[in-house]
């Protein structure tokens, strides 16, 4: 039996659907969208449920990408997985709106239980409501309370759903203009009012004031506190990413260089073995090093969110983002990036508006993720003496925060320009609800980023792969001949692209050999300083050795002017932009249309840029 | 009068909204739709802009740009 959970957002759904499935779930895409897909299953030695936790909803007026995927599968256009019996999960501390979706359920027939969720805050805050009555007033419908996050009341629901599922069944029909008729003002009002006469006879005692909730807020939106909690709680994200995600990158290296150094050991030279240490083990390893980022970024969000702090956050930052086109949230997957853009990219969900938020997807990379950094140093350190402004400010320190703020103002303009060019015409009339302060579940939010990163894994990890095994391809192939004095990578097809398209970046003063090193780093940014170690021929078995540095770094100045070295700094900040962003960007917009597109322009940027700086220096 | 000119803490009546109608559903369903009750809870720092209101016993946040297409009715307290 098909069971389908519909609620409004922040009724407590999911958590009520982890509590039902526990560990027997997993997450799958709705038909052709990137809308997720929850199923679970329930069995007992009555009942065999398959569970559908479908995205929030106010109404079955469906307004947004999500709540046209719940519609269409109340409306059975959805034909597999159809449910028998849906389960109304109600926020009971805030009945309204829930009771409305509730008569629209009644009036089109389907089979539905009432699940009152929250129902002990409900009563902590004083509310009495006579269950009974409700049932009446909904047509007979099981009601009963429950507390998901306690795991209370699930055997009244799963009783209350085989109650439900033996009734007959008696579809209504309802007027084909009802998806019409549903968006009415006549139509709102008169079901408000019915919601308004069912409460007066089913509350007994009135709900007192979320007292807490007003408190808090009291402070978080303060005019001068709520700001600097902001500025706080932001710069904390930011640390927290990099101290929590540090050691476990550095566990997943060590774990695949050992992969790999058992492979070297055990293998005869040749491709396969270069294929499974260089290609696979080294693609594989490229994908898993995400996961730290990936995961402790959705436990900040998580958290955040379901606290109630996000939609503060988003209040507080609104009136400045929008100046770009941008909402208040576009913050958390801006700021992120600066760790890491994947895990930036893929935190853009949190943003309702599709246009705001594939703007954000497109900008984020801008920033300066932690893989720049190597790049970054190494050339500082070549190109800008290690001198002092003032006596205290470092010329090499200011360079970095500039190439900071670059990053940050250049995915402004973009989006700014992409409001101005692209956006829809007409101005858009925005609206959300605040939820209130809400105590976490801290399995919810564990399982949920965790189930994050298993989905990049499986979804981004693919493309990702196969980029890595094509760029290990170019270096590797077709091989040096016997009697070769260079380095092997001199004679491969990298090196041949790389002199192919040369001439077109010879205005920018780049030679053969930094164009054949920018191929490899594709995989990784910071890929280049192994690579550009490799054209000239250094031992690279240890890229962060002083003496590799060193060694490049006096290379770096003996070959070329300031004005190539400071155009390949610049070309940094926008390209290459690694394979990785463009896998994930491949399973966030669930198009390669956007990918492409987004590669192109960060070309087209990073070389009028460099071109710039060229000319300048 | 129009929703971004209003008091704090004082009720309104929402008399029509002068959103397309494409647009206007999401704010009917938050419970925005003439004859609902009203009230302005608290300004954003700095810019006093976006709102918080207070409608059928939720918080719901709009900019002044969308408070300012829709009519309200100060209801006597």
């Amino acid at each position: 039996m098909f069971v389908g959970l519909i609620g409004l957002p922040n009724s407590g759904k999911s958590a009520l659907f982890n509590a039902l499935t526990g560990n027997n779930q997993r997450i799958a895409n709705f038909p052709g969208i990137t809308v997720e897909k929850r199923l679970g299953s329930f069995k007992s030695d009555e009942l065999d449920l398959n569970i559908v936790d479908l995205p929030g909803v106010y109404t079955l007026d469906a307004t947004s990408l999500d709540e046209k995927v719940t519609r269409d599968y109340i409306f059975e256009k959805v034909k597999e997985e159809q449910a028998d019996v849906f389960v109304l999960v109600v926020d009971t501390t805030n009945l309204k709106k829930s009771l409305y979706l509730a008569l629209q359920l009644k009036e089109i027939g389907q089979k539905f239980v009432v699940a009152m969720n929250m129902y002990d805050q409900s009563q902590r805050r004083g509310q009495v409501l006579n269950l009974k009555k409700l049932s009446i007033a909904l047509g007979g419908v099981e009601v009963f309370p429950t507390v998901a996050v306690k795991k209370e009341g699930i055997g009244e629901m799963i009783s209350a759903i085989k109650i439900e599922s033996e009734k007959e069944f008696s579809p209504k029909t309802f007027s084909k203009t009802y998806q019409k008729e549903i968006k009415e003002p006549k139509y709102i009002k008169e079901k408000f009012n019915e919601v308004d006469k069912i409460l007066a006879e089913v509350v007994e005692e009135k709900i007192s004031q979320d007292k807490f909730s007003q408190k808090v807020d009291s402070i978080v939106l303060h005019p001068i506190l709520g700001p600097i909690l902001l500025i706080a709680i932001l710069v904390l994200i930011f640390q927290l990413l990099f101290a929590w995600s540090d050691p476990f990158m550095g566990a997943i290296e060590g774990l695949f260089e050992i992969a790999g150094g058992f492979v070297t050991n055990n293998l005869a030279d040749g491709y396969l073995k270069s294929l499974i240490v260089d290609g696979i083990i080294a693609g594989v390893g490229g994908i898993m090093i995400f996961l730290p980022h990936i995961v402790f970024l959705f436990i900040i969000i998580n958290f955040l969110e379901d606290i109630g702090y996000l939609g503060r956050a988003a209040f507080l930052l609104d009136y400045i983002m929008r100046r770009l086109g941008l909402p208040g949230k576009a913050v958390v997957p801006l700021l992120s990036s600066h760790a890491c853009a994947i895990p930036g990219i893929m935190s853009a969900r949190i943003i309702e508006n599709p246009f705001q938020r594939l703007v954000t997807m497109m900008i984020s990379p801008l920033t300066t993720c932690s893989a720049r950094l190597p790049v970054y140093t190494l050339l500082i350190g070549v190109i800008i003496p290690d001198e002092y402004l003032f006596g205290f400010l470092g010329m090499q320190g200011l360079t970095l925060f500039g190439l900071y703020m670059f990053g940050m103002i250049s995915a402004f303009v973009v989006a700014f320009i992409a409001k101005k060019a692209f956006a829809p015409t007409s101005p858009s009339f925005l609206l959300m609800e605040l939820p209130p302060y809400r105590i976490p579940s801290g399995i919810l939010i564990l399982r949920s980023a965790f189930q994050k990163g298993w989905i990049f894994v499986k979804k981004a990890g693919t493309v990702i792969l196969v980029l890595s095994v094509i760029i290990w391809g170019l270096v590797t192939f077709p091989g040096a001949p016997a009697d070769a004095d260079k380095a092997d990578i001199h004679y491969s097809y990298a090196a041949s692209v790389g002199r192919t398209f040369e001439p077109i970046f010879r205005p920018l003063g780049f030679d053969w050999k930094i164009t054949t090193a920018l191929i490899p780093s594709f995989a990784a940014r910071e890929v280049l300083v192994a690579a550009m170690g490799t054209v000239y021929a250094l031992d690279s078995s240890d890229t962060e050795d002083e003496g590799f540095i060193t060694d490049l770094s006096q290379i770096l100045k003996n070959e070329y002017s300031l004005g190539t070295l400071m155009a390949l700094l610049i070309w940094f900040v926008f390209s290459p932009q690694c394979i990785a962003t463009f896998g994930v960007l491949r399973k966030e917009t669930n198009s390669y249309k956007m990918p492409i597109i987004f590669g192109a322009y960060t070309l087209v940027m990073a070389y009028v840029f460099a071109w710039i700086a060229k000319l300048i220096f | 009068m129009k929703l971004d000119k209003v008091l704090i803490s004082q009720d309104y009546e929402v008399q029509s909204l002068e959103i397309p109608e494409l647009e206007r559903g999401r704010f009917f369903k938050l419970g925005v739709y003439p004859g609902a009750i009203i009230t302005l809870e608290r300004k954003a720092p700095i810019f006093s802009d976006p709102l918080i209101f207070n409608v059928e016993g939720s918080k719901i946040i709009m900019t002044k740009f969308e408070a300012s297409h829709i009519e309200v009715k100060a209801l006597e307290s």
